[in-house]
């Protein structure tokens, strides 16, 4: 069956918004690209910070499709789950066993992506183990919301143990508001194969999370493994908010607010819905950077207010919306 | 119409099913016989473990005893083989997500590992749901939503079919129309076994029938035999007339045997 035009209208209009969205990124932002000295420079740094951003939207995005096929619900994404919390736990984690305790074997580098894959990994097995599949919307979330608060206070407990040293400290507050300022080459290099290999990987499952809609007892009459999928839906995701966390920090409600946005055009269907949120999801992340870079402040407004800005009132609606149908 | 892929049919053998959930004994070793080619209603009243026997024939709850599809011990196969030799259609389906009816049929070849839309089509043609292609699933009647599963059911190409009260939710005329595809499905080859509410369309329908009460077979066999008098009234508390077009409540004042 040939994909309905409509998915042909979402990928032309994707297309149309990214270069507006694309060409701000470049243009907006302290330094001038006219500069003789320092232009180059200034595009290279806009142009690492555009990939991180896209990189970063495009994971927490594809890893939100993935867990609300998981848990069979549009309202669960990474950030509301505590999947982003537990990853940014993690990578903080990370950072400070490699500065305080002077872990040597592994590079500093390769730690923060480590630590993150543990941190959002824990998270999500906690939450299967704690609930396993269930249709308790008000479980889901508030289970979600515990462990947040949980990772959330281990945080600042870590943070406080960081604040001997300024840059550490800087480095583990900047992980909780969430930015791309600080990812360079080496961290871009890392978090692309994590992030490339989960969403082919993410894609890979489609199908099987598909049947997982219908319910464990209708997915396992239809031949799905569902013990596997769920583990394998919960490591891609884990892989996903790893590489997104590593990259850009604890940016919330994009895996929730994309494909949301999305599914009324791209449909419910995995493999349809997943291509598109990513290619929406690094877009708004971008378009979320480029505002947090051109709205006045002192210094720059960390991305992950700005996503939360967006966010934290369409969850509100949608919870709104959801559970008035419920109601019906 | 599309045909079970499996040449070789024996139809469903069940030996000393039981299931126990939590400290109640739903099933007590049930012994179940469905031939091809023959529809094999499973009746009781509510409680009987009716739809439980079904999740057990088709492996979807933990139940001692053994089940074998076309001669083969359905605990030796994995997931994907199991789905393409038994195919079971829920009474209600836990989908709350808008896939399209293609796409839910299109389900039914997972365990296949390819989408093959000429086994989609032809799956939707058979359970006479093509003019629902297109649409959403969840904005289907339920009557609807059941010709779709049922679609979905023979994508798998699985030559028993197992179905948990079909018609439960479809007026007269859809629940005739049900009942005339099941026995098109066995005249074709297949095993059907199909959970009944109504007695007399078990009595008009199937071949053979399986009578439960609380967990147990209290009789099986030739669905006339099966449907008599006496069982019934023992099983239901109700008296048969008319061949088995109508049913009454049956009281003491009744009299003797029949």
């Amino acid at each position: 069956m040939s994909p309905p035009p409509r998915s042909l209208r979402l990928y032309v209009g994707l297309v149309l918004v990214a270069v507006p969205i694309l060409a701000a990124a470049l243009l907006v932002g302290a330094g001038d690209l006219g500069d003789v000295r320092l232009g180059d420079t200034f595009l290279a740094l806009r142009l690492q910070r555009v990939a991180s951003a896209f990189l970063a939207g495009a994971a927490l995005a594809g890893g939100g499709v993935v867990v609300q096929g998981l848990f069979r619900n549009p309202l669960a994404s990474p950030s509301i789950l505590g999947t982003n919390a537990g990853a940014a736990l993690g990578g903080q984690a990370a950072l400070l066993a490699a500065q305080l305790v002077g872990v040597r074997a592994v590079a500093p580098e390769l730690l923060v992506p480590l630590g993150c894959l543990m941190g959002a990994f824990a998270s999500l097995v906690i939450l299967l183990a704690l609930l396993r599949i269930t249709d308790d919307l008000l479980a889901l979330l508030l289970t979600g919301f515990a462990l947040s608060a949980l990772f959330l206070s281990i945080s600042a407990f870590l943070t406080s143990l960081a604040q001997e040293s300024f840059e550490l400290g800087r480095a583990v507050v900047s992980f909780s508001l969430g930015g791309v300022a600080g990812a360079g080459p080496p961290q871009l290099a890392l978090a692309l194969p994590l992030i490339v290999v989960g969403l082919l990987a993410a894609f890979g499952w489609g199908r099987a999370l598909d049947l997982l809609l219908s319910g464990e007892e209708e997915a396992r009459s239809l031949g799905v493994d569902v013990r596997q999928v769920r583990f394998f839906a919960a490591l891609w995701t884990s892989v996903l908010v790893a590489g997104a966390v590593s990259l850009g920090g604890n940016v919330s409600f994009v895996g929730l607010v994309v494909p949301h946005a999305l599914r009324p055009f791209a449909g419910v269907a995995h493999r349809r819905l997943l291509p598109a949120a990513v290619l929406g999801g690094g877009l708004f992340v971008v378009l979320c950077d480029v505002v947090a870079r051109a709205l006045p402040s002192q210094g720059e407004i960390p991305l992950g207010v700005v996503t939360g800005l967006v966010g934290a009132p369409l969850f509100l609606v949608l919870l709104a919306r959801m559970r008035k149908e419920l109601a019906a | 119409m599309s045909a079970p892929e499996n040449a070789d049919v024996r139809g469903l053998e069940a030996r000393g099913l039981a299931v126990r959930r939590g400290a109640r004994q739903v099933l007590m070793d049930v012994d179940v016989d469905a031939a091809p080619g023959r529809v094999t209603a499973v009746l009781g009243p509510n409680g009987a473990g009716k739809s439980t026997l079904l999740l057990a024939l088709a492996g979807l709850v933990r139940a001692t005893g053994h089940v074998r599809a076309d001669g083969v011990d359905l605990a030796e196969l994995s997931l994907r083989e199991r789905a393409r030799r038994v195919a079971y259609v829920p009474q209600r389906s836990q989908l709350r997500s808008a896939l399209r009816v293609e796409e839910v049929v299109a389900q039914g070849r997972y365990a296949h590992g390819s989408r093959s839309e000429d086994a989609v089509r032809e799956a939707l043609e058979t359970a006479r749901a093509a003019e629902l292609e297109g649409r959403v699933f969840t904005r289907l009647s339920v009557g609807e939503q059941q010709r779709v599963l049922v679609a979905r059911a023979l994508a798998t190409r699985a030559s028993v079919l197992l179905l948990d009260e079909p018609t439960a939710s479809q007026d007269i005329a859809q629940a005739l129309a049900t009942f005339a595809l099941l026995r098109e499905l066995a005249a074709a080859g297949r095993t059907v076994a199909v959970v009944v509410h109504a007695l007399e369309h078990a009595h008009r329908f199937a071949d053979d029938a399986i009578l439960l009460d609380g967990g147990k077979v209290v009789r099986t066999g030739l669905a006339t035999e099966t449907l008599a008098p006496g069982p019934l009234r023992e099983v239901f508390g109700v008296r048969m007339e008319r061949g088995g077009l109508r049913f009454e409540l049956h009281t003491a004042s009744d009299g003797s045997e029949p």
